[in-house]
């Protein structure tokens, strides 16, 4: 491998090194150098996270070859604080709340600095089109383009600080209830994290690097269903660079599930293919070497045989009688409860209830998966410990989940894994499944090497779980004068090939319908269905999310249907505290009613008094 | 094999290593880099040459020569191109235009290459060290050309002949669902005396709209002028397919963007 010698300045400093002719700046700042606040979130250049200012220029740094940046002066956002002052920009950050995760904030703050270094006063629009290379999956851009302006105005007033913006805390609802006598909670208080993000020097799992670090790469399923006739990994075993190559063989105990933990099951899916692939992109075959070049290559050389057999995509299709099995541990393509082929609700008598009602309204409503689309994707990084021991970085959001698990899987006692976690560069539940961790354990451990094992931008994408396809049958009768006197509720949730945390998302649906509205007659059954599309997951609300959506559009349909404002049909719906809800749980803790006398104040959308003085936990009004 | 940059002061040399098995011109680095990034291991060696020419802009007479290594950047900020500015500006976030070449452009799959759609309505000749070909004849059998395109040339449009709109999903902007460029010219009387349309998005590179291009001559153009050229708009249509908007989508959408571009 040629080295070639690469000089520049970085934030000031005259640096040096020897580098591998190819590598690109991300990677010579971050691996070599150790300026980790450029972040790797696509390697693609459609993220931003890596920007970097490279003679005045904006640039990513994921797409720019070191060795043609010789001479170059380059500014990260870890350079712009000036002895412990943070810059203008990075206050602004701070006190705009304009930080979630951080993972995006340094190149943020990259793109914001040469937008004001060129144009000291910007439009907004200005400061719109500035970050338009840049994406945010927590904070919704608004803070952000309030901090850049802020940060503008503190400029023009030669001001070190800007004007901060304080958080709002409304406490006129519920005032009696509770004493407000606290320091901290209840307060308006800066995020504590936000200092870290703003300087980028919060230190995610994968701004680690070790020598003799191992790199691991997936072969995948080019299949949506197959069964694996053969495996032949003789000629990627010789290509230069690789350590090792895993198959299902080298996995103790290769079939699990997330949930065996909490008594879910069956075990249901591999850590990698044994027999069969059960979805396209499904892990088959792992390959550890020296660089991330070498594994891709060796990858690139494993060969497998499939012989393809029939999928189904198709909640329904995947339900009829005749359907191709999806996965031989449940025997069909549904999971079996212990209330039978699905969760079930039953309160009061729906069917006398739809007799009794004005109107009948059944809709159908669909939702196709969601990819959380973190800007930090998946990973870990495993270092064998001298005892025997393995600690992993990891930005799982399920610590003690993966852990336990990775213990299954690996045989091993948890004692002998030291999981270390930290701030996870956007999550929203797609970081919950398990997946990388065990397999580059069992790779650190097979080589006595550290183990590298990071998603690319396209594996994200389409290899972690989504949030699942959803279909929600709602079927109401309602009176003329409002009330909703019986739901009836099918819903299905499509968990792809492997349960995952499917099953319980279908449940969790149960429980949730028929919503926040206090219904007499209730029918719920939600079904979690397998097919062969990728395995879905939780996201944030998982088997509630949906629903909803379906809920509210109902709810608006209801409203027509009966010539009633949709906002005073809720009001009349909606639960208050002491209501049994149709799972038998009594209301507590319901805010429903005040927050929609909020909303009916902020968009304008006066409804009758009556409902603005209703409360909810005092009935009659 | 391990990758390597391989950088040459004269296009040339860069040429001549680039007939080596594994090599690939190197621009700005948004597709190669990032095919590399991506696991692309088909190419080991990527080319480059420094030669000042390449990065150079000239106006003169009218006629405008845009080295291949010049940026969108460049382009959108020169004085004499402002007629062109909208076109650059449309590609990519601010840290992309910095990167993203002329000439890299022109091999941008779909559905990158907007730039490429307005070189193509400007009816651009494109510069080798082995001579100059047209636009479209580029276009067809831009895979198999080795030789490294070090520039184009085109006319300067007569004022207000110019008009290019993107169409994307993401505001202020994202990738395109597809991207329009036209050069029309109108008789005293208002009818369309010539007109040139290019289309991105609408085939796996950018097209000529050639069936509305000839209905759209001696038309005027309002709604019921139009109306025959949006009518043959999806004429010769093989649209991409991509998490963007699938191919019917595209075919759907097209003649109503063409429609506010020709009344804009």
């Amino acid at each position: 491998m040629a080295k070639v010698s690469v000089q520049f300045t970085l934030n000031g400093a005259e640096k040096a090194e020897f580098i591998d002719s190819g590598t690109t700046l991300l990677h010579a700042l971050r691996d070599k150098i150790g300026d980790t606040s450029p972040k790797g979130g696509c390697h693609q250049g459609t993220c931003g996270a890596c920007s970097v200012i490279i003679d005045g220029e904006l640039r990513l740094s994921c797409l720019t070859l070191a060795e043609t940046c010789s001479g170059a002066a380059i500014t990260t956002t870890s350079g712009l604080s000036e002895g412990g002052v943070l810059h203008p920009l990075q206050r602004a950050f701070l006190d705009a709340f304009a930080t979630q995760c951080g993972f995006c904030t340094p190149g943020m703050i990259m793109a914001a600095k040469v937008l004001l270094d060129h144009t000291p006063n910007p439009s907004r629009d200005e400061v719109v089109e500035a970050l338009s290379g840049n994406i945010c999956r927590c904070t919704g851009y608004e803070p952000i383009i309030q901090a850049v302006l802020t940060a503008a105005r503190s400029n023009s007033q030669n001001a070190a600080r800007g004007e901060s913006k304080k958080m709002e805390l409304r406490k006129s609802y519920f005032a009696d209830q509770r004493k407000d006598d606290l320091h901290e909670i209840g307060q308006p208080r800066p995020r504590s994290d936000s200092p870290g993000h703003v300087t980028g020097k919060t230190a995610y799992f994968a701004d680690r690097n070790f020598p003799g670090m191992l790199h691991l790469k997936m072969v995948r399923s080019p299949h949506h269903h197959a069964r694996i006739l053969s495996i032949d990994i003789s000629e990627a075993e010789k290509h230069p660079g690789v350590v090792k190559i895993l198959t299902a063989k080298d996995v103790p105990h290769n079939v699990y599930t997330i949930l065996i933990l909490i008594q879910i099951g069956p075990e249901d899916e591999t850590v990698l293919a044994d027999g069969k692939v059960r979805w396209k992109g499904e892990a088959v075959v792992a390959v550890l070497a020296e660089t991330e070049r070498a594994a891709q290559e060796a990858a690139a050389k494993v060969k497998v045989d499939y012989e393809v057999l029939p999928a189904v995509f198709d909640m329904e299709e995947a339900l009829k009688p005749g359907a191709p099995i999806v996965n031989e541990y449940h025997g069909r393509n549904y999971y079996l409860y212990d209330s039978g082929e699905c969760r079930k609700v039953r309160f009061g008598d729906v069917e006398a209830g739809f007799a009794s009602a004005d109107h009948v309204l059944e809709q159908t409503y669909q939702s196709s998966p969601i990819e959380h689309a973190p800007t930090e994707t998946t990973g870990c990084i495993v270092a064998p410990e001298g005892n025997d021991r393995f600690t992993c970085y990891t930005n799982t959001q399920a610590m003690f989940f993966t852990l336990d698990n990775a213990s299954i899987i690996l045989q091993m006692p948890g004692n002998r894994l030291h999981f270390v976690g930290g701030t996870v560069g956007g999550g929203f539940g797609g970081k919950v499944d398990v997946i990388v961790e065990p397999i580059a354990i069992l790779g650190a451990k097979l080589t006595g090497r550290p183990v590298s094992f990071i998603y690319s931008r396209a594996e994200e994408m389409q290899i972690s779980s989504p949030r699942a396809a959803e279909k929600v049958v709602i079927k109401d009768g309602v009176m003329k004068d409002g009330r909703i006197v019986a739901r009836k509720v099918t819903g299905y949730t499509d968990a792809g090939a492997y349960s995952r945390h499917s099953p319980y998302g279908a449940q969790k649906g149960a429980g949730h319908y028929p919503g926040p509205y206090t219904i007499p007659n209730v029918w719920i059954d939600t079904y979690c269905v397998y097919t062969n599309r990728t395995p879905s997951s939780a996201m944030r609300g998982f088997g509630v999310t949906i629903g909803d959506f379906a809920l509210e559009v109902q709810m608006d349909k209801l409203a027509r249907l009966i010539g009633m404002d949709p906002l005073e049909f809720r009001f009349i719906n909606a639960y208050r505290d002491g209501d049994m809800k149709a799972h038998r749980q009594p209301t507590e803790g319901a805010a429903l009613i005040e927050c929609m006398q909020e909303a009916s104040r902020a968009a304008n959308w006066p409804v009758a008094e009556k409902f603005m003085a209703m409360s909810s936990y005092a009935k009659g009004a | 094999m391990a990758l390597a940059l391989q950088t040459f002061s004269t296009v040339k040399d860069a040429n001549a290593a680039l007939k080596a098995a594994g090599t690939r011109y190197l621009g700005g680095g948004t597709l190669a880099v990032r095919a590399a990034n991506e696991g692309d291991v088909s190419v080991s060696s990527f080319i480059r040459s420094t030669e000042p020419s390449l990065s150079a802009i000239t106006v003169s007479g009218g006629k405008v020569r845009i080295g291949a290594s010049v940026t969108m950047a460049a382009i959108a900020r020169h004085p004499d191109l402002s007629s062109l500015s909208h076109a650059a500006h449309a590609v990519g976030g601010p840290a992309i235009r910095n990167m993203a070449t002329v000439g890299g452009n022109l091999f941008a799959p779909a559905p990158y290459g907007d730039f490429t759609v307005a070189l193509l309505a400007l009816d651009a000749t494109l510069s080798t060290d082995g001579g100059d070909l047209p636009i479209e004849t580029f276009l067809v059998k831009r895979e198999s050309i080795h030789a490294i395109v070090t520039a184009v040339g085109f006319s300067l449009p007569a004022e207000g002949s110019f008009r290019f709109l993107k169409v994307s999903r993401i505001k202020p902007k994202g990738i395109s669902v597809l991207s329009i460029a036209a050069v029309l010219e109108q008789a005293p009387d208002g009818t369309v005396s010539s007109a040139r349309i290019a289309l991105g998005c609408m085939a796996d590179r950018p097209m000529r709209a050639t069936a509305t291009e000839k209905a759209l001559l001696g038309r005027i153009l309002t709604s019921h002028g139009i109306a025959p050229a949006l009518a043959v708009a999806n004429d010769g249509t093989a649209p991409i397919t991509d998490p963007l908007a699938s191919a019917w989508y595209r075919n759907e959408v097209l003649p109503v963007h063409l429609g506010r571009l020709l009344l804009a």
